[in-house]
């Protein structure tokens, strides 16, 4: 014989109750009384006028009989619908990112508290061998506490959350715990996925499967919000010094808003404009010769009209560096297009030679080779087009590929900001073979047909085919490209970021730097938070902590180095009205407010009768007064 | 030594006493009580006319010197009392604190002491289930001595029996004769049925209902296990306030049923508690009663 629950025979203890029952069983005083005649009435005529005199008479009988109810219930292994889980392992993914900073959820919480307390809920419920693992991914995904049947350390896990400004990572989030899911799954018990958010997810795809045991909790009830999707700020290209702002504002509420959008340059208002949003309509809003002196501007735009439940999408920050003089020197035998491009970056001067009288000189900031490529290059910034460099790590087919098209492309690198390629066809690719370190910015159907990357003080950008051998000069994206190339190229001068601003949750490179020995890189957040980093031994520092909106700041040895701008806009994120149900590929996983499944509860039926049987000795011990 | 029963303070008290009766009854021989009987006896009654035969010893001599005719003076017999006293010697009287049997028995010592003294007949029947002793009948002073040594004996046993008891004592009582009843009324059978075997127009009956203050206000409290002295028979009980009012309310409607069944039976109740001082019930309540006169 075996034992399912031997822990169980625990309870034949409860016989030692029995025992101590009698031990203390009412022990009455005998008195010897002349008669019991009048006694004897009197007992009667109480139990004739007490209350309830016919159910008394019998309540022991009806106290037997629930007992044996109980036990018989018991017997029969009674399920309820309670607010527990047969699954023993379980991984909550707790959506902690910006849209959850809405304060819409129950009991003027916010959605990302309501979310902890669902995820403190369901802790709480978990049985004896159950496992949760609990895990954020606003921002990037993060495991905040792998598998563990311990109660206090999940629930310390879940208080420790706290909430960020940026997009959540839901499909990182999904990619990371699959492995995790692997490992723990069995054949007998699948692992749980749960899934804690409002809905603001973005696109899922094929993440989840059919057969994954999936749920998902929703929280927020409202939509009311008006954010800024999408912001640029520049230096105008027809008039240096002058700064131009660009901003998309959209509405994600049921009502028409009326919004001001106020710019600011260095912390002083330099313009608002007046907006009306239309139900679900978006509007876009441009500054244009806004007036500077300095090298840098610290540009802030914001919504100054009705509030809104999120927050952290009604301002967006900017730095704008204004370009110094720059010198690119352009190795070819003539490229119309190509001169264009380069010539249109704000204070670039393009000298052009011919590849046969190329010297290698350092008065050039920028080297672009246009079908040419030197034996020998040292450290520097190059472009490299039809040519593969003459480093250690490339190499070029003999023979060029025909009619190559574009499969994707990179939309996140700065240098592919804006830049449309899905149209752009190409006669003849080199079929060119690049070290690790290089980046495919574009893959076409064989090759990658533009590559980025820098190693050792090298940054190149490398795109293997003829300009000519393809319709992307007349492409809006060709100056786009160029222009953005160009300044990411040159965008390593010292102490400089790669871009203007970035996305909250980006990684943000910080190179070029030099600073003494022993001497630290301080990083001041918006929120008062600061960071120190020591730089790397090529001069960078890789900061990942943006996960509020606002100004970074960034200094060395009390010299402050410069600054970089955090910002939300995203759409998925502003649009903060809760999603019914979470549709992945061709499923739907329903919103569930709480979770409930049948839990056999036959002890407390045993318990009951226990008690029951105990309250019947009391009473037939005392039946005197009855 | 154990205490008398009477004492001799009380006892002299007690000479100056005498049974009464409500009803004129007539003795079986003469005795110092006045009968409706004509006869030999000190009360002059009435003349009749001497005729043949007369004891010529009760000629009215005065009135023959003014009429010249012969008449016999007639008086009124004197008779004794028959007096039966039916004591409770059940177990149940062997309870309280002043005890109700000895109460009993010093109650009937000087009832038994008025009537011996005054030339009555007295008898004394104990009854319970287990023996029903008997004293007399007996007459005069020379019993009292026996009478008060047959009490001293007594001792309580057995169940109250006051059914078998009235029935046994109106067979044998065929004559005029009062009959004194001394018991705590604490008979599962009930009293009703007992008493009425009494009820005759010749017989008059006193109930004398002993109680001790324990049963009258117990103070009981607390869980306890009540066991009859008797039977044996428990009664399981919480005593608190409530419990105990109802008893008092059960109490009460014993009591009440004894008197106003007496009443109606032209029977005499009497209600004592056992601490009543002896002398007092005697020289005061039953005079008061009509059970003694003096």
């Amino acid at each position: 014989m075996n034992f399912m629950q031997p822990l169980a025979l625990i309870a034949s203890l409860l016989a030692g109750l029995i025992v101590l029952m009698y031990l203390l069983k009412l022990r009455r005083q005998r008195e010897q009384v002349s008669s019991t005649l009048l006694w004897q009435k009197t007992i009667e005529d109480l139990i004739a006028n007490a209350p309830f005199q016919k159910l008394r008479q019998n309540l022991l009988m009806y106290i037997q009989i629930l007992a044996l109810l109980a036990i018989v219930i018991a017997l029969a292994r009674p399920t309820m619908w309670l607010n527990t889980q047969v699954q023993r392992s379980r991984i909550i993914l707790i959506d902690n990112s910006a849209s959850m900073n809405a304060a819409d959820g129950r009991n003027g919480m916010t959605r990302l508290e309501e979310a902890k307390a669902i995820a403190s809920e369901l802790v709480g419920n978990m049985q004896r061998g159950d496992q949760f693992l609990i895990a954020t991914f606003g921002g990037s995904p993060r495991v905040l506490q792998p598998f563990t049947p311990e109660k206090a350390t999940l629930a310390r896990a879940v208080r420790a959350i706290e909430p960020t400004e940026a997009a959540g990572q839901i499909r990182e989030a999904l990619t990371m715990v699959r492995g995790v899911r692997k490992a723990v799954d069995t054949d007998k018990s699948q692992v749980q996925l749960t899934i804690i958010s409002d809905g603001a997810l973005g696109y899922l795809g094929n993440l989840i499967q059919k057969n994954e045991n999936v749920q998902f909790f929703g929280v927020g009830s409202e939509g009311i919000n008006c954010g800024i999707i999408a912001f640029d700020a520049r230096e105008s290209f027809e008039h240096r010094g002058q700064i131009q702002v660009f901003a998309e504002v959209e509405n994600f509420g049921e009502q028409e808003v009326t919004q001001l959008v106020r710019c600011l340059i260095d912390g002083k208002q330099a313009s608002i404009k007046e907006i009306k949003l239309a139900p679900h309509g978006r509007q876009g809003v441009i500054f244009t010769d806004l007036g500077a002196s300095a090298q840098t501007r610290k540009v802030r735009l914001e919504l100054a009209g009705a509030k809104d439940l999120l927050a952290c999408d009604d301002a967006v920050q900017g730095v704008i560096h204004f370009a110094e003089k720059t010198r690119i020197l352009l190795v070819s035998r003539g490229s119309f297009f190509l001169e264009r491009a380069l010539a249109l970056a704000p204070g670039v001067t393009v000298a052009r030679v011919d590849p046969d009288k190329y010297q290698p000189a350092v008065d050039y900031d920028l080297t672009v080779f246009d079908g040419f490529s030197p034996p020998k290059i040292g450290a520097g910034k190059y472009l490299f087009i039809n040519a593969a460099p003459h480093v250690e790590g490339f190499s070029a087919g003999p023979k060029p590929l025909a009619m190559q098209t574009v499969l994707d492309w990179n939309r996140i690198h700065p240098i592919m900001r804006y830049a449309e390629l899905g149209d752009l066809a190409v006669a003849k690719v080199l079929d060119m073979k690049s070290p690790d370190w290089m980046i495919p910015l574009v893959d076409g159907e064989v090759v990658p047909m533009v590559l980025a990357g820098e190693r050792q003080g090298l940054r190149i950008v490398c795109i293997p085919f003829d300009l000519f051998d393809s319709d992307w000069p007349l492409q809006v994206s060709f100056p786009i490209f160029f222009s953005n190339a160009i300044n990411w190229l040159l965008g390593a001068g010292e102490g400089s970021v790669q871009a203007v601003q970035h996305l909250t949750g980006d990684m943000v490179r910080i190179e070029g730097l030099r600073i003494g020995e022993g001497e630290q890189l301080a990083i001041k957040g918006p929120a008062g938070r600061s960071w120190r980093f020591e730089p790397n031994t090529e001069g960078s520092v890789f900061f990942n902590q943006t996960l509020n909106t606002g100004l970074y700041d960034y200094s060395a040895g009390g010299k402050t180095l410069g600054s970089f701008a955090v910002n939300l806009l995203s759409r998925e994120e502003s649009n903060i009205k809760p999603i019914a149900s979470l549709t992945t590929g061709e499923r739907q996983i329903e919103r569930v407010v709480i979770s409930r499944q049948n839990r056999e509860i036959w002890r407390w039926f045993v318990l009951a009768a226990l008690a029951l049987l105990v309250l019947e000795w009391h009473i037939y011990g005392r039946r005197s007064w009855l | 030594m154990t205490e008398p029963l009477l004492t001799p303070d009380f006892l002299r008290r007690l000479d100056r006493l005498e049974l009464e009766t409500r009803r004129v009854l007539g003795g079986q021989v003469k005795g110092e009580r006045r009968s409706k009987r004509k006869g030999i006896g000190l009360d002059f009654a009435d003349h009749r006319h001497y005729s043949r035969g007369d004891d010529p010893r009760h000629l009215d001599w005065n009135i023959y010197a003014r009429l010249e005719r012969l008449f016999i003076k007639i008086f009124h017999e004197e008779q004794d009392l028959q007096c039966h006293l039916l004591l409770d010697t059940s177990l149940s009287m062997e309870f309280g604190d002043p005890n109700k049997l000895l109460f009993a028995k010093r109650l009937a010592a000087a009832i038994a002491y008025v009537g011996l003294r005054r030339q009555d007949r007295i008898s004394l029947t104990c009854f319970n289930q287990v023996s029903g002793e008997r004293f007399g009948p007996a007459r005069g002073r020379p019993h009292i001595r026996r009478l008060l040594g047959f009490l001293d004996k007594l001792k309580a046993s057995g169940e109250t029996s006051l059914f078998a008891a009235c029935r046994e004592c109106a067979q044998r009582v065929s004559q005029r004769a009062v009959i004194i009843v001394v018991t705590d009324l604490l008979d599962p059978a009930g009293f009703d049925g007992a008493l009425r075997q009494l009820v005759r127009q010749s017989l008059d009956v006193f109930v004398i209902h002993v109680l001790s203050p324990q049963e009258i206000e117990p103070t009981l409290r607390g869980h306890l296990e009540l066991c009859d002295v008797e039977t044996d028979h428990k009664v399981e009980i919480t005593a608190n306030e409530r419990l105990l009012k109802i008893y008092r309310q059960h109490l009460d409607a014993l009591c009440s049923a004894g008197q106003a069944f007496c009443l109606r039976r032209g029977m005499q109740y009497m209600l004592v508690r056992t601490d009543t001082p002896i002398e007092e019930l005697v020289l005061m309540r039953m005079r008061a009663a009509g059970l003694m006169k003096g």
